[in-house]
């Protein structure tokens, strides 16, 4: 075990040092530069000069990536020429602005879905199952910014129930900010309940199946019994496994959202930095969004082998 | 210089208001036209009621409400907003609650005092004094006229990044400054400058006091000489702000309080006017508009505006280096049909010269010269002339930003019908900027470039029009047009300056080095209970006499 | 125990499925009743309803199927028509069950004490503190030993037969009055299989709970249940007491099943098995009158009008079938003889293998292996799961690369590795698995599958002549050449994966366990093919199979291998009549095959420790000594090539003396 988290995390490493180079180097191909963006369009040619040569935009790329990351790796991170901040406080603040929002995601996805997934699974065929599968795989197709602007029309235009930003007053308390967060992590949490609903019905069906069902059954349990001993117990681990996946895939959901209901996180400051070629800040933001994605990867896979017995107990 | 006659105008005002009274008695000129030629110049209002016989107060029609904080929603400004660093409209709306300008610019386009309490030129205008009253800082420490010239000091330094440098360029250089005492200030300008006032009560700048370090807004350590006091700043949510008791004019601010929330998108922020969370919003696009405009909740103010989306041609490039292929295209678009169909009227026509419907002198050029329309028929005839009667195939090199795509279809499709076969290669706004030594917008033979609001007419030629100006990018060059712009800005008698203009105007008319269709209006959607709320213009935002019904 | 005359009562109890708004019935006028105490055999091949009949018993019938007509009476209570509350009621204490497959039968994700604690819980009002004895005290019951460990053991680190030990502890945990048992040996090893029979009859006895067991397995089933029910297409043929029934048969299907089991009285050449031609039929295509009368020789117009009703047959008391004829019943089957053709030459080796090993990590798999096959000799090797038989055939047919040893083919090298071998010699070694499904392509066509077989193997042009001939010479009809494999059965898909061995005329078949998913007639079909085929083509098999009554059957000679070692290896006629190695007379008396009383070994696979030195079969070894654990055992050389590995000598082997009680240290 030891020794594949240890090569897994090589792997992850690896990877990171791949994609900070791919990084560096496409941000190169996009038109502008950091200079053009901190003076805007109608600067004279020197002050450009001088800006660009203040930046250190006058060395040949590759000098400037080993630059970076050597300083990177040293935990100087730099500072953002656009927000005007260390980078390290700004993608640090803006990671901890997104994981409240994935959380609030997740903490109202992974439930939902998985209790409508096994309550589909457990009624197959009737209304109810019915219902949620097609409602799932409808919200599925609905992208962020429709199911956002929706969700804004009908709840913070018509209802008022919550409000449009998501930034919450910072003297909020935790439910304020948590209720400000609600809004905008539905149309993430649409976007992955049909797929992990479908997940937990389709786990639930085939444990409904499983031989050990109906030697649960044959001991005399109760309905309840069966599902809660039994049913769940099985079919959830891969499930939830399966929903520490779509953690990482939200991350791309939270771009848009975090855009639509302007809300400081990861990935609107990915958006900014690049279109602002902010590359130090964009490069940190990068590599943490691949972290979470890699970690959360990797959780999955751990996940799933620390809840099923076979491969926790030396199998 | 202190010469002032009845305690507060100088001999020099009191000609100009001679000037100005014999130019609406003899029915040159309105009344609102007088009030702002006469504002910039530094007649009270007080004193121009009583010249002209009419009382500003007269317009108030319901009395205000007190308390209540308004809140206003704007697009986020990148990174920490700082008065070192202040260059875009929404980072002028965080500083100048606080920091504000020394006058206050209305949506008449007259200018009330602010920071300054009067101004007046010289002569020539080559001298103009600023008369500061008596207010501290939060430190404690007085507010004086060093301050203005040591952030001058700051901001117009040839290095610095700032954008007021731009501003100030050939206008106002560095150290050419006086504080004769505490209470005044003394600019030499490099050249006569009717509209001086305009330029230190413009754009993103933010007054800030002697000894200020970066950061020291953000953290709330300045202010005190504004309408409101900064209670809280995040870079991520917006500002809080609470009235300022000690503000000069806090009797006509009727708010307990402003808050200004951030928003990335113009869509959300349309939605949280609609949804109560904000009551007004100083800048919106005009397709965000439309949803609000059918709400009966809301009214949505407009406010002349002088920015404009030019259609520039390279005057030394074929085919446009003949005066009548430029001329030709001019006529063969349908402006009104333009303004209809993107702005649903929200925009004034334009005619080809920057003397926009927001400046002074707008009444008399449209007066002097006739509105070009389209003219198929006209245009065919041109071409023919210039010898393209089969027709004329350009590239029309531009961006893809706001309205600019949709203007350009229509260009296209509207002077294909007078043999004008345009390409439109549409650039991403980056690409179509660029950097250093490839910046298509300026380098392209045709292109359409964004131009922001300007205080002045002269503010628009001066980086645009004049030969060699860095920003001319249709390399327009006509030393008449260079004389007449420059006289403009030097010539003090209102009338005479009308004049200045009317020629100005009638030559780049005729020159076209550029298309300028349309004037789009400033849109403020407002919700109904706020009452007085400031119409424009779009850079500004005076709460002063602004008021919540609740 | 109850003293209630009738445990439970089936009363023309009549099952359907309904699938695409047709109703197919699948059983139909079922009655027969069970006494506390007593065992019931349900017997039948695949498709004759046995399960459907214990999902109604137990009313966990599918959705898409329901009770017809008819009742199942437990404890006073009506199973088919009882709701979920009321079944829960008396499962558990009156009604319980063991299924087959007893690794899915167990939650995996919850340890066995917890699991058997639960159906203590389930059955009795008590704490759970108790519970929790009651379950060490019900795996003790059922001989697991080490009862606290296993039980906090997961089910997937059980063997297969402590795992059917902990399901029958769990069904007995309320004492119920009637258990039933779904083929609960299956798929077990014949000695583990054994043990679980013995302890099912051990628990009926300290019970006197009526049991239900249901099996293909008619010789298995007929050593445990006083009465037995033959089952076909869905109908009760034939039902009596267990001696009864054999001996004097009186239903031409029973006799057939008979007839299908290799026993000593069958020889492959002279008196094959004799497969019952024809399939069972399905649901919904049954045949009009007697169902079995489309496969009966003796079918008459009576016959294929209306289907016999159950009738006592005279003489008796309690044995009743449903056929009119039903002395005609025990010459139902006549064998076809097979020609033997001519006896191998002596020194005509078609595979020599030479101290073959290979390990796995720690585990030694193959041990020193060494032996030879004459051409159009059959070797048949026998052992329990783990050991070794498939891995070795796997390194004769390249497709697992042994540590060391040497192959020899016709006399010459063989490479080891695959990829190094000719053309020729892949075509020489061919192999067919236990589960065709694996190794037929599902998207391709049985006629596709060949004509790449005889492409490849055969290195010729794919004629329609050529696939057709190949196709006739393991008996599968021309219908099925167009089909994809999973629309045949079992036997049909293993009849394709022989042709596919044959297609490039094989010199060597490596059968891995051939016959043992399928059913007994259908198994009969495939060894009476093997057969022949080895006569026509003079091919030689290395038969691998846990079933020594097949192996005994099919094969010339015998190795028994016990955790990667060879323990005796000689023909079979020498192996049946002994001396021989403790371990084969422990496999021996497991099947039965003589006829005695079954005899389990003491202990399930070692817990303890083998050394190097050691004998590898002393930790089971009823006869083991202390020489055993501390040095290798001899090669002890018999008649013919008969090699006993044991440290007893063959005169010893002969008398079995009292076994020498010895303490094993771990």
């Amino acid at each position: 075990m030891l020794r594949f988290l240890l090569q897994r995390l090589a792997l992850i490493a690896l990877m990171l040092l791949v994609l900070s180079g791919l990084v560096f180097f496409l941000v190169q191909l996009l038109p502008g530069d950091l200079a053009t963006n901190i003076l805007g369009s109608q600067a004279t040619p020197e002050q450009y000069a001088a800006m660009r040569a203040k930046l250190g935009l006058d060395q040949p790329v590759w000098v400037r990536y080993f630059t970076w990351l050597g300083d990177f790796l040293r935990g100087e991170w730099g500072h953002s020429v656009s927000a005007d901040q260390p980078v390290r406080d700004l993608v640090l603040t803006r990671f901890g602005n997104t994981l409240r929002l994935a959380g609030v995601a997740l903490a109202i996805l992974i439930p939902s879905a998985i209790v409508a997934g096994v309550l589909a699974g457990l009624n197959e065929g009737k209304w109810i199952d019915k219902i949620i599968s097609v409602g799932g795989a409808t919200l599925t197709v609905i992208p962020e910014f429709v199911s956002g602007i929706i969700l804004m029309i009908v709840f913070a235009v018509w209802l008022r129930w919550f409000p449009i930003s998501a930034t919450a007053p910072s003297d909020a308390d935790f439910w304020t900010t948590v209720r400000h967060l609600i809004l905008p992590s539905l149309p993430v949490v649409f976007v992955s309940f049909g797929y992990i609903a479908k997940m937990a019905r389709s786990g639930t069906i085939e444990v409904l199946e499983a031989p050990y069902i109906r030697t649960a059954t044959f001991k005399g349990l109760t309905r309840r019994q069966i599902v809660l001993r039994h049913v769940l117990r099985n079919a959830l681990p891969p499930t939830i496994s399966l929903s520490l996946l779509q953690a990482s895939f939200i991350m791309g959901g939270l771009v848009v959202v975090e855009q639509l209901f302007t809300y400081p996180g990861l990935g609107k400051l990915l958006l900014d930095a690049s279109t602002s070629h902010d590359v130090p800040t964009l490069e940190a933001a990068v590599l943490l969004a691949g972290i979470i994605v890699m970690v959360m990867t990797l959780l999955a896979d751990l996940t799933l082998a620390l809840l099923d017995p076979r491969v926790r107990v030396g199998g | 210089m202190s010469d002032k006659i009845d305690g507060r105008h100088t001999a020099n005002q009191l000609t100009i208001a001679d000037k100005l009274k014999n130019g609406m008695e003899s029915g040159h000129m309105s009344r609102r036209e007088v009030l702002r030629r006469g504002s910039v110049l530094g007649l009270s209002m007080a004193f121009m009621g009583s010249l002209f016989g009419f009382d500003r107060a007269a317009f108030a029609q319901e009395a205000p409400k007190e308390g209540g904080v308004l809140k206003l929603g704007i697009s986020r400004p990148r990174g920490v907003v700082d008065p070192l660093t202040s260059r875009s409209r929404s980072e002028g709306f965080i500083l100048k609650p606080v920091l504000p300008p020394l006058g206050r610019l209305q949506a008449d386009g007259t200018l009330a005092p602010g920071l300054a309490e009067s101004w007046a030129p010289n002569e020539d205008a080559t001298v103009w004094t600023f008369t500061f009253r008596p207010t501290k800082w939060i430190s404690g420490e007085a507010f004086t006229a060093h301050d203005i010239a040591a952030a001058l000091d700051i901001l117009l330094d040839p290095a610095s990044p700032s954008p007021t440098v731009s501003g100030y360029r050939g206008i106002l250089s560095h150290g050419k400054y006086e504080v004769p005492d505490d209470s005044t200030l003394v600019f030499h300008l490099d050249r006569p400058y009717v509209d001086f006032p305009y330029i230190v009560s413009y754009g993103a700048t933010a007054w800030f006091p002697k000894g200020y370090v970066q950061g020291d807004f953000a953290a709330g350590k300045v202010g005190g000489v504004g309408p409101f006091l900064l209670k809280e700043y995040s870079a991520d949510r917006g500002a809080t702000y609470v009235k300022n008791p000690d503000y000069w004019d806090a009797a006509n601010i009727h708010l307990d309080g402003l808050e200004i929330l951030f928003f990335d998108d113009d869509q959300s922020m349309a939605l949280a006017l609609q949804g109560g969370q904000v009551d007004a919003l100083p800048v919106l696009a005009s397709s965000a508009v439309l949803a609000i405009s059918a709400n009966p909740d809301f009214e949505v103010l407009s406010a002349r505006s002088s920015a404009y989306n030019s259609i520039r041609m390279q005057v030394d490039a074929s085919p446009f280096s003949d005066k009548r292929v430029r001329q030709a295209l001019a006529y063969s678009i349908d402006r009104q049909a333009i303004v209809n169909t993107i702005y649903s009227g929200a925009a004034d026509v334009g005619n080809d010269h920057v003397f926009a419907p927001a400046f002074q002198q707008s009444a008399a050029v449209v007066a002097a010269i006739p509105q070009r329309e389209r003219d198929i028929e006209k245009a065919k005839a041109l071409l023919a002339e210039a010898g393209y009667a089969n027709g004329v195939q350009v590239t029309l090199t531009s961006q893809q930003y706001a309205d600019i795509p949709q203007y350009l279809q229509m260009v296209q499709s509207q002077a294909k019908e007078a043999g004008f076969e345009i390409t439109l290669d549409l650039k991403s706004q980056a690409e179509y900027y660029g950097a250093d030594d490839n910046q298509p917008w300026l380098s392209v033979p045709f292109g359409a470039t964004d131009w922001g609001e300007r205080a002045t007419p002269g503010a628009m030629i001066t980086p645009a029009y004049l030969t060699g100006a860095p920003f001319n990018e249709s390399k327009y060059a006509n030393p008449d047009f260079d004389a007449a712009a420059k006289a403009f800005d030097a010539e003090t008698d209102p009338v005479k300056r009308d004049q200045l203009a009317i020629d100005a105007a009638k030559i780049m008319h005729e020159d076209t080095p550029t298309i300028i269709g349309y004037f789009a209006q400033t849109r403020r959607p407002v919700s109904k209970k706020v009452k007085a709320f400031p119409a424009g213009p779009a850079s500004q935002l005076d709460l002063t006499g602004t008021w919540l019904d609740q | 125990m109850t003293h209630a005359p009738v445990a439970i009562s089936v009363e023309n109890l009549a099952v359907a499925y309904v699938r695409k708004g047709r109703i197919l019935p699948v059983l139909q006028d079922i009655s027969f009743s069970v006494r506390p105490g007593e065992a019931l055999a349900i017997v039948g091949e695949s498709g004759c309803g046995k399960s459907t009949l214990a999902a109604s018993i137990l009313g966990v019938l599918p959705g898409n199927a329901q009770i017809t007509y008819g009742t199942i009476r437990v404890a006073g209570l009506d199973t088919t028509t009882a709701g979920f509350e009321e079944l829960r009621a008396v499962r558990g204490t009156k009604i319980a069950m063991v299924s087959q497959e007893p690794g899915g039968a167990l939650n995996p994700s919850m340890t066995i004490g917890k699991q058997v604690a639960e159906a203590v819980l389930a059955t009795r009002g008590c704490s759970a503190t108790e519970a929790r004895a009651r379950a060490l005290e019900l795996l003790t019951r059922v001989a697991i030993r080490e009862p606290q460990n296993v039980a906090r053991r997961y089910p997937h680190q059980l063997s297969g037969g402590q795992q059917q030990r902990v399901l029958i502890a769990m069904a007995v945990a309320g004492d119920p009055s009637v258990l039933v048992l779904d083929e609960p040996t299956t798929g077990l090893d014949a000695t583990v299989e054994a043990e679980v029979v013995e302890l099912i009859g051990r628990l009926r006895r300290e019970t006197g709970a009526a049991i239900i067991f249901i099996s293909h397995n008619l010789r298995l089933v007929s050593r445990v249940c006083e009465r037995m029910a033959i089952f076909y297409a869905g109908r009760l043929i034939e039902i009596g007491p267990s001696a009864e029934v054999i001996a004097n048969t009186a239903h031409p299907y029973t006799n057939a099943l008979l007839s299908c089991l290799p026993s000593p009285s069958h020889d492959k050449f002279a008196n094959p098995v004799a497969p019952i031609q024809g399939e069972v039929p399905r649901p919904g295509e049954l045949p009009p009158g007697c169902v079995f009368s489309p496969r009966c020789r003796f079918a008459t117009d009576a016959c294929t009008s209306a289907q016999p009703s159950l009738e006592a047959v005279e003489g008796t008391a309690d044995h009743r079938a449903a056929c009119y004829y039903p002395e005609k019943a025990e010459g139902s089957v006549t064998s076809i003889p097979i020609e033997r053709g001519p006896a191998s030459a002596d020194d005509d080796y078609v595979l020599e293998l030479e101290h073959i090993s290979k390990r796995f990590r720690n585990l030694v798999v193959c041990d020193d292996i060494s032996f030879k096959i004459k051409r159009g000799e059959t070797l048949g090797l026998v052992g329990e799961s783990g050991s070794g038989k498939s891995t070795l055939a796997r390194c004769i047919a390249g497709l697992t690369l042994p540590d060391s040893g040497i192959i020899r083919l016709n006399g010459k090298d063989l490479s080891l590795r695959i990829e190094r071998r000719s053309m020729a010699s892949v075509r020489a070694v061919q192999m067919v698995f236990q589960s065709p499904e694996n190794t037929l392509n599902p998207s391709f066509s049985v006629r596709a599958i060949l004509g790449r077989a005889i492409s490849r193997l055969a290195q010729k042009a794919v004629s329609p002549d050529r696939l057709e001939k190949l196709a006739e010479n393991v008996r599968l009809p021309q219908v099925f050449l167009d089909r994809r494999p999973r629309q045949l059965s079992g036997g049909q898909k293993q009849r394709v994966a022989i042709a596919r061995a044959f297609a490039g005329q094989p010199e060597l078949v490596l059968c891995d366990e051939p016959v043992s998913a399928l059913d007994t007639s259908v198994q009969a079909g495939i060894l009476y093919l093997l057969t022949r085929l080895q006569n026509e083509e003079r091919v030689s098999y290395l038969f691998i199979s846990h079933d020594l009554g097949v192996v005994r059957y099919l094969a010339d000679r015998i190795g028994v291998m016990y955790l990667g070692q060879m323990l005796e290896i000689g023909t079979s006629a020498d192996i049946f009549a002994g001396p021989r190695h403790p371990y084969a007379d422990a496999l021996l008396r497991a099947s039965s095959l003589d006829g005695g009383e079954t005899s389990p070994l003491p202990a399930a696979m070692p817990d303890a420790q083998v050394t190097e030195q050691s004998c590898r079969f002393a930790a089971r070894c009823p006869r083991a000594m202390a020489t055993c654990i501390s040095a290798p055992p001899p090669v002890r050389e018999g008649e013919n090539g008969h090699q006993i590995r044991c440290h007893l000598t063959l005169e010893q082997l002969c008398h079995p003396g009292t076994p020498t009680p010895v303490s094993i240290e771990a």
